[in-house]
């Protein structure tokens, strides 16, 4: 699909096929997507762990959920729980193996020039002990890390790219860290759900619900970037920018796709009774 | 330089500038580069070793990291000045030179545009 | 540009050309696809501010620069710097945000999505927890600093950053145009855009036309694809089938790795061209 009707069409999905597997290939895809990210001294901040809905108990299930993941867990067939690896850059720092900054890799395939100041006793004499050494010796740091998100970003993107619906929402990572053996150093970050969606993209406005104000500022953090609205109608066609209020049928779709929620996982919160562990 | 008599490739901070330059590039050196640096260091009254152990001082030296910065500041700027008396080409040579010794440092790029 | 060639061909680009400027058209559409990336907590927490190289004093520029941005301060002529709004925390405690997300179908309430679940568990369990969170972390770089706010906040902010980021990469790449996370001098920064204190910063997209070849070089190398990702549990690698990542190379995501045979030789070209040192 083109770039900018991938950005177009993405939207947060929560009714997922229940019944339709998600292919293996696809959840390869979108993680090898994840791993092209662009990330600060080459070091894989990110790690993910794959759960297929169907090892799950329903007990699991609800262990993992949050206010903001409820029906994912029971709907989509797959999640991929997204980690902060706190010891990514301490581990790199000590191994020198892998092909982060500290191991000259970066250097040596010839994508930190010495045009830009770079060189291999920079790294040894500088970058190391003078910079990332004090940085990583410090201790874990917790807090999340931007370069997790670049990462999931083109895993989102991807997954939109090969037909999925996807979402991203907080898990229990307590629950997690139980159920998937999850190492100490890994902090939670977020689940990513891929299925097949239920619901269609154009239901949802792209601005669905966004809180009114300037978020773009230009030249200072008080001036408005003044956004073309021309321009925006080229965006239109383009695909990137699509309707930016849900459809008028979305309340209907809902309510339909809502009666899926009674027979695969038990009621919404608020009414009805327990459904039976299956 | 300090020691007039002694050849510039003969430096410990030469050679590995050579090493590093050669590991890098592939090729050697070109000599107008040593050159280069031989005005730069008459220039200075200081030999390379000593511009090196200011800006990257040996382990156990008890330098800290504020004065090395303040010592690769100062060269960047020194380095600008020596561009100011003779070229771009010729100032980046001695910026080559303290790059692969490990003193990061870039020059501004629209001076060379505008008139450098 | 399709998607997958998108990814494929994102590099981190470095060198730039300092006489060609962004075409407004061109920042605004990278401008409007950050503004599309997915949001976490149902919390609108992005906030940018677009810098123009042209715009700055020599004074101002030059104090924005670090060690090994210097050049690539004075070659890119567009700086976007994303920030996460912390204090938008503080304006979702009133539930309002998430009604109007419920209302326009972005949050279904035939998943329970009604006011009284926002009012009654979101607010008190999500946005109040967190606002009074215990589990805490330095909201600057240095662990000392006195200023905290909440680990769980602190992930939903770094994450959505990152999300921000990689739509802003990934379009500028989709613009034919390069760009770089990289590193300016967030002291100077503050005094320059005069940010609020609770604004968190994250690596500003560097911006322009590239003057080294969109490949810049081949794609960077990464770690094993199995250290990274694992199926079910910690410890047990996901599967890589060879035989899908052929099917990417065939699709233009994975592509030649670095360095390509040429890369020297561009490299000494744009350094003359630039008169950058080698």
């Amino acid at each position: 699909m083109e770039f900018a009707r991938v950005l177009g069409r993405r939207r947060d999905v929560h009714f997922y096929c229940p019944w339709q597997p998600v292919e293996v290939e696809k959840v390869q895809k979108v993680l090898e997507a994840a791993r092209l990210a662009s990330r600060a001294m080459n070091v894989a901040f990110f790690k993910a762990i794959v759960v297929l809905r169907e090892q799950l108990s329903r007990a699991d299930r609800d262990a993992l959920k949050t206010p903001f993941a409820r029906h994912q867990f029971d709907l989509a067939p797959v999640v991929i729980l997204w980690y902060h690896d706190m010891d990514a850059g301490p581990t790199d720092f000590a191994d020198r193996r892998w092909p982060a900054v500290p191991s000259g890799a970066v250097y040596d395939a010839l994508a930190l020039p010495p045009l830009l100041g770079w060189s291999d006793r920079y790294v040894s004499e500088v970058v190391l002990p003078e910079v990332l050494g004090p940085a990583w010796s410090r201790g874990r740091r917790p807090g999340g890390n931007a370069d997790v998100g670049v990462a999931i970003g083109q895993a989102v993107l991807c997954a939109v790219d090969q037909g999925l619906g996807t979402a991203l929402a907080p898990f229990s990572e307590e629950a997690a860290r139980t159920l998937f053996g999850v190492p100490d150093g890994w902090e939670a970050v977020a689940a990513q759900f891929l299925g097949y969606p239920l619901e269609d993209w154009e239901g949802i406005g792209q601005r669905a619900g966004e809180q009114p104000g300037p978020k773009v500022f230009e030249g200072d953090a008080r001036t408005p970037f003044p956004f073309d609205e021309d321009h925006r109608e080229l965006l239109r066609a383009a695909g990137m920018l699509t309707a930016s209020d849900s459809a008028p049928w979305r309340e209907e779709e809902l309510a339909y796709l809502g009666r899926l929620i009674d027979e695969t996982s038990g009621p919404a919160p608020g009414g009805g009774a327990e459904e039976e562990e299956h | 330089m300090s020691d007039p008599a002694r050849p510039i490739e003969a430096y410990r901070s030469v050679v590995t500038w050579k090493t590093s330059y050669r590991r890098y590039w592939g090729e050697a050196l070109r000599s107008s580069m040593l050159e280069a640096l031989s005005r730069f260091c008459e220039g200075l009254g200081a030999d390379p070793d000593q511009i090196i152990d200011e800006c990257l001082p040996p382990a156990g030296s008890g330098e800290g990291v504020l004065l090395r910065t303040k010592a690769r500041r100062k060269y960047i700027e020194v380095v600008d000045r020596f561009e100011e008396r003779t070229e771009r080409r010729t100032a980046n040579a001695v910026r080559s030179f303290l790059i692969h010794n490990g003193v990061a440092m870039s020059p501004g790029v629209l001076a060379a545009g505008r008139g450098g | 540009m399709e998607f997958a060639e998108v990814i494929g061909g994102r590099r981190s680009i470095r060198l730039f050309r300092p006489w060609r400027p962004v075409e407004r058209e061109k920042l605004q559409t990278v401008l409007e696809a950050m503004r599309l990336a997915p949001r976490l907590l149902g919390l609108d927490l992005i906030r940018i501010v677009v810098v123009h190289r042209e715009r700055l004093s020599a004074e101002e520029l030059g104090a924005l620069k670090t060690p090994t941005t210097t050049s690539q301060l004075d070659m890119a002529p567009v700086l976007i710097v994303p920030f996460a709004d912390l204090g938008a925390l503080e304006g979702a405690l009133d539930g309002a945000s998430l009604r109007a997300l419920a209302a326009a179908g972005a949050l279904p309430r035939s998943l329970g999505w009604s006011d009284d679940f926002i009012e009654t568990t979101v607010v008190p369990e999500v946005y109040r927890a967190l606002a009074d969170d215990e589990d805490r972390v330095a909201l600057g770089r240095r662990t000392e600093d006195a200023q905290t706010v909440s680990r769980r906040l602190m992930v939903a902010a770094t994450t959505a950053l990152g999300l921000a980021q990689t739509h802003g990469l990934l379009c500028a790449f989709d613009q034919g145009l390069g760009a770089q996370l990289s590193a300016i001098n967030f002291a100077a920064a503050k005094e320059l855009l005069g940010y609020p204190d609770d604004w968190l910063p994250s690596s500003p997209i560097f911006l322009g036309y590239p003057a080294e070849s969109a490949a810049a070089g081949g794609q960077r190398p990464r770690e094993p694809f199995e250290r990274d990702f694992f199926l079910g549990r910690y410890g047990v690698p996901f599967p890589r089938d060879l035989e899908v990542t052929r099917q990417l190379a065939d699709e233009g995501v994975l592509q030649a790795p670095a360095p390509l045979p040429w890369r020297r030789a561009e490299l000494r070209g744009v350094a003359s061209m630039l008169g950058l040192p080698t």
